[in-house]
């Protein structure tokens, strides 16, 4: 069990999304990695920003690892979200793509349009996310932030 | 004893008519604005252009033409709940301005059969144009969330059927759609009757989004966090469907006429979106009278119908300030 949004975390939930029959119906014809981010917020434990990089190919997860510099060039999208939001879409109070269009995840790279087609593989990704048994940065207990 | 309740008249009270609630400001709006007649648009030169268009083109064209007709239609039947339940709170002044949304409701449905009448000369089935996810939004969840209130008039009710109806049908679909619609025509300078009508549709869909982001921020107000969850509820169940709608009409056409693009939905749609989004969610915790000060003027531009026809423009301008 890891740590959320750490290197381990990163390769257990690509190989939950490569394992899941639901996301690779739903990401047929995806190409493209992503970069996911989380940004700081030393009260919700993350003392500086977390990010990890899944290599996504047509229902595939090839590779999953905390992101490099070059990462965010080699990436079709960047979502970013701080900790309180990511909180709350891994609980399941915020479906990923009503996060995306009202702004609370920040698509930093790429657009709405293209994502339009893999709307259902993007919340199959979360589901596998919160699916795996995960540990969470002090902090995350309690109330959320609202 | 007699089930029927005390009745009291507002406009014979002290209280009369709330000329500064947002409501009444569309109402005032909408009877300037709101008058133009379906049948005064002049499709000769659209029913010339429509000839000449090639298969494909004619094709999205119906396709979209289908989508917005029976999308129209299903608002105009489906707002009655609604009214219902604002009616029956007593809220005097929204109702006047639901009965404008209404009959602007009413005359969309008949701009888009007479288009098809008189442009498209189309008279068959274009049922087969409603895709699953259209057939999900239209045919199901419109329906049913609106229906709901028919026996759950509760605050949360409210907020699940304002969002499905305003905030997805209108703010999502109807409002992209057009704009992408009216994209095209302008793009490829056809069809000059619809671009009009577009026109107005979009200036009558933005007092109704206005009402629509009114209600939520009202229903967020006075009831706080159990009706914010139920609109992030709401809205997590529909959006999936309703971009569904757009990637369908994609899905059709390869390669798409027109060079129509996905973007060409969402680029004006998304920063719209959130703006509403984030307005009805600053109104947790602040007071209903801040919600009303508020005023929702930059939904409804003061030039948002061509001038033509539009003589009250200016007075309406005036009112609506």
């Amino acid at each position: 069990m890891h740590e959320i949004f750490t290197d381990e975390w990163a390769r257990q939930w690509c190989r939950a999304i490569h394992e899941s029959a639901e996301y690779r119906s739903a990401a047929s014809g995806w190409e493209g990695a992503i970069l996911v981010v989380m940004s700081a917020d030393p009260d919700m434990g993350v003392a500086s920003e977390r990010r990890v990089f899944l290599d996504l190919r047509d229902g595939d997860c090839r590779g999953g690892r905390r992101a490099e510099e070059a990462d965010a060039e080699a990436a079709l999208f960047v979502l970013r979200a701080a900790p309180a939001t990511w909180h709350r879409v891994l609980a399941g109070e915020v479906e990923p793509v009503w996060g995306l269009m009202s702004g609370k995840i920040e698509l930093a790279k790429g657009s709405i349009a293209q994502l339009i087609p893999y709307t259902l593989a993007a919340k199959r990704m979360v589901e596998a996310a919160a699916a795996m048994p995960s540990t969470f940065p002090a902090g995350w207990n309690g109330d959320l932030p609202r | 004893m007699s089930d029927t309740p005390e009745r009291s008249y507002q406009t014979t009270s002290p209280r009369g008519l709330d000329h500064s609630l947002p409501p009444m400001r569309l109402w005032h709006k909408a009877k300037q604005r709101g008058i133009w007649d379906p049948r005064d648009i002049d499709f000769e030169q659209d029913a010339q252009d429509w000839a000449g268009l090639a298969d494909e083109q004619r094709d999205v064209l119906l396709r979209l033409t289908s989508l917005f007709a029976a999308g129209e239609e299903s608002v105009a039947l489906d707002l009655l709940p609604l009214i219902g339940v604002i009616a029956a709170e007593g809220r005097l002044e929204e109702e006047m301005f639901l009965a404008a949304f209404l009959w602007e409701e009413a005359k969309h449905v008949e701009l888009f059969r007479r288009f098809l009448d008189e442009v498209a000369d189309e008279h068959s089935d274009l049922s087969h144009y409603h895709t699953a996810s259209y057939r999900k939004v239209f045919y199901e969840e419109l329906p049913r969330s609106l229906g709901r209130l028919r026996d759950d008039p509760s605050p949360q009710a409210q907020a699940a059927a304002s969002v499905t109806y305003n905030m997805i049908v209108e703010g999502v679909l109807a409002e992209t759609g057009y704009h992408a619609y009216l994209t095209v025509l302008e793009r490829n300078q056809i069809l000059p009757g619809m671009q009009r009508a577009v026109a107005y549709l979009k200036a009558d869909e933005a007092r109704h989004m206005a009402y629509g982001v009114f209600l939520l921020s009202r229903l967020v107000a006075e009831h706080g966090d159990p009706v914010w969850r139920a609109i992030e509820a709401r809205m997590g169940e529909m959006l999936a469907p309703a971009l569904g709608v757009v990637e369908e009409v994609f899905a059709a056409y390869d390669p798409m006429p027109f060079g129509l693009t996905r973007e060409d939905f969402t680029t004006f749609a998304l920063t719209q979106f959130q703006r509403r989004s984030q307005r009805i969610e600053r109104c947790r915790g602040k007071s209903l009278e801040a919600i009303c000060r508020a005023g929702l003027d930059d939904e409804v531009p003061d030039d948002d119908v061509p001038p033509a026809t539009a003589p009250g423009a200016a007075a309406a301008a005036g009112a609506g300030s």
